[in-house]
């Protein structure tokens, strides 16, 4: 049992206010991100969660008791850190029991625990090993297995991959991810890569200027966005958008926007979105839900010129202009257009995604 | 740079180095030799060492004599009183403001050094006065805390640079990993900055080591450090033998050495090669 519940947690440094009212609840065994770009409380957050940054305001609880006030230590949980942050002078047993030496274990206990993590992640040949005599990836999981070592409560994961390269990244995530799965440990996950959120977590934050945008299952993040913030920070490529004015007219539904008149036809009464009449909005749409068709009918859908191609191997991404408006639509390889050809996208009602252009939060 | 002289490079620095060298070397060289050489031979113009006469009397006769041997003990004690006392309070000062949000950190940081550049001389008095008030006069414990006084500032500054350059994660680690704020100071960041911290350590000893004011107006008798015996030598003249003063001035120099020779290896991975982590 390990839930962890942020009340209203604010951090001000001085006159910044680096986190400001974040209410979280994470659940037992799952596996939390905070996403967000540089800067946004990502790290002040988790810090104070592990106890290493005081508290302004706000409370924060384990298994429902509040434990704003502890010591880090006293907290039961183990963090990794981005740069690492292994003891240079102990080598990497001693890395890893050191919590176990601070809290006084038996030696045979300490040195059959350290073994056995350090079996886990591949380290053992590696014990006797003086910390700059590591690569970074093997600092990395050794960073991991002095968190491990301690069987915490809760894992803290501050950035733990970006100083890898690409493909140790990659491995990596792989690691973290099946050991979460075999460990179940609750754990937090800080990162500003949105395709890491997305393949670790159960739940993603999106953060941004100290506060939660949206919090909830990764991919309620990805399919409703709450917000035209959380819209374009997620997803690969980023979600197409049109700036119009949207409005129910005679069993239609019609965006009207700088030369370019969409139109669906409606089934039912106009969305709850229309109920006060037109609105400015910015309709979005994703790549995998733009369909890519020959140059058609006006008003049926998004006509105009390829501009680029982004061949990946599996997909190509094709992004078409008209006028100010560009969209971007997957397609399978072989069936992709050439740039300057003249093609129309097709926006299916069901799968666009509506902000309004004020508040930029989603209104269907 | 030019192609055709690739000495020139090389030969300019190992000159200009055995120019320092001489520089430095020159004089303890020269009183090495006066130590273990009848005076009447250096004395003379020009000088006529003689092999044959070279001796370890003088240094023999510095050793027996227990005014000399006495201030040697004196500075050694007082001198590694000092440094202790120096690393101990620099520590818990230089940690907090390298690390914790001190108020006013920069300004305390500059008038405790700045407070230091005001003369010796004009200090002496009220220091006089002060230790007399405080019955601390020719004692051993007088003299370590007015060196603490004074080199400790430099000491601060010293201790705090060097613990800046801890990653805060690594201090971040430790108290995750059970450590309290102390601990993690005394477990993590001292074992890290260890080059530096020796380094900081050399400093305090040697400037308690050679100071020579403040020996010579507060101690009389019963604590006089050795550089002030060795003045005192030199003036009364000691039996009239200069080869004398020179063995005590070898002597006087050995600990220092000493120190820095055997923790050379530290030292210079501090002050020159800074720090990995
Ligand atoms: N000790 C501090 N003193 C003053 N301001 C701070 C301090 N720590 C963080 N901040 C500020 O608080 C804000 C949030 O910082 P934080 O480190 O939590 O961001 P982050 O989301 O982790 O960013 P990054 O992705 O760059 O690590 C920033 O504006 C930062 O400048
Ligand atoms: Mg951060």
């Amino acid at each position: 049992m390990s839930r962890v519940e942020l009340r209203a947690l604010s951090k001000t440094f001085g006159p910044v206010h680096a986190v400001r009212d974040v209410s979280l609840d994470i659940p037992d065994h799952s596996f939390v991100t905070l996403l967000g770009p540089s800067g946004c409380g990502k790290t002040t957050t988790l810090n104070m969660i592990a106890g290493l940054e005081r508290v302004s305001r706000g409370e924060i609880l384990l298994d429902g008791r509040p434990i704003t006030g502890w010591a880090p230590h006293e907290r039961g949980m183990a963090m990794v850190f981005q740069n690492y942050a292994l003891y240079p002078h102990m080598n990497v047993f001693d890395n890893i029991a050191f919590a176990l030496k601070l809290q006084r274990r038996p030696r045979d206990e300490i040195d059959r625990r350290v073994r056995a993590t350090a079996e886990a992640l591949e380290l053992g040949p590696l014990l006797g090993r003086r910390i700059a005599q590591l690569s970074g990836g093997q600092q990395q999981r050794v960073a991991l297995a002095r968190a491990m070592v301690k069987e915490p409560r809760v894992f803290l994961f501050d950035e733990p991959l970006s100083n890898l390269d690409a493909g140790l990244r990659t491995r990596m995530r792989v690691e973290i991810k099946r050991l979460h799965q075999q460990l179940r440990t609750t754990s937090i996950f800080v990162t500003h890569d949105q395709e890491e959120a997305m393949i670790l977590s159960d739940f993603v934050a999106v953060m941004r200027d100290g506060i939660v945008v949206q919090y909830g299952p990764a991919q309620e993040i990805y399919r409703r966005p709450s917000h035209l913030y959380v819209a374009t920070f997620i997803g690969k490529p980023r979600m197409g958008l049109v700036a119009g004015q949207l409005r129910a007219a005679a069993g239609n539904v019609e965006l009207v926007a700088e030369g370019l008149h969409l139109r669906w036809p409606l089934d039912g009464p106009p969305p709850p979105a229309l109920a006060a009449g037109e609105r400015e909005v910015l309709l979005g749409v994703r790549a995998e839900d733009a369909r890519l068709g020959p140059p058609g009918a006006e008003r049926e859908g998004f006509t105009g010129e390829v501009e680029l191609l982004e061949p990946l191997g599996s997909d190509t991404y094709v992004e078409v202009r008209r006028g100010p408006h560009r969209l971007t639509a997957r397609v399978e390889p072989d069936s992709a257009p050439r740039i300057g050809d003249q093609v129309s996208i097709r926006i299916p009602w069901g799968r666009v995604h509506l902000f309004d252009a004020a508040s930029e939060r989603r209104v269907n | 740079m030019s192609r055709a002289s690739p000495l020139i490079r090389p030969v300019t620095v190992y000159a200009l180095v055995a120019l320092v060298l001489l520089w430095t070397v020159a004089p303890v060289a020269w009183i090495a030799t006066m130590s273990v050489q009848p005076e009447i031979n250096y004395v003379s113009v020009p000088p006529r060492l003689r092999l044959e006469q070279t001796s370890l009397r003088w240094y023999a006769a510095t050793l027996a004599s227990p005014e000399f041997v006495g201030a040697m003990r004196t500075s050694a004690l007082v001198s590694m009183a000092t440094m202790l006392l120096c690393l101990t309070l620099g520590t818990l000062a230089a940690y907090p403001l390298a690390r914790l949000n001190v108020p006013h950190r920069n300004l305390y940081l500059t008038l405790s050094v700045t407070a230091r550049m005001v003369p010796a001389m004009i200090l002496i008095i009220p220091m006089f006065l002060l230790l007399r008030s405080l019955q601390l006069l020719d004692t051993h414990l007088g003299l370590i805390a007015v060196y603490t006084a004074f080199l400790l500032p430099y000491v601060i500054w010293m201790l705090k640079n060097f613990f800046e350059q801890v990653p805060y994660a690594l201090e971040a680690a430790a108290r995750m990993d059970g450590c309290s704020r102390l601990g993690a100071l005394v477990r993590v960041i001292i074992p890290v900055t260890a080059p530096g911290v020796v380094a900081t350590a050399v400093f305090a000893f040697i400037g308690a080591w050679n100071e020579f004011l403040f020996g010579l107006i507060l101690s009389t008798r019963l604590a006089v450090p050795v550089t002030v015996k060795l003045s005192s030598l030199v003036s009364t003249t000691f039996h009239s033998d200069t080869s004398l003063v020179a063995a005590a001035g070898m002597l006087a120099l050995l600990p220092p050495v000493l120190l820095v020779f055997v923790l050379n290896r530290f030292i210079v991975r501090g002050l020159v090669e800074g720090m990995k982590y």
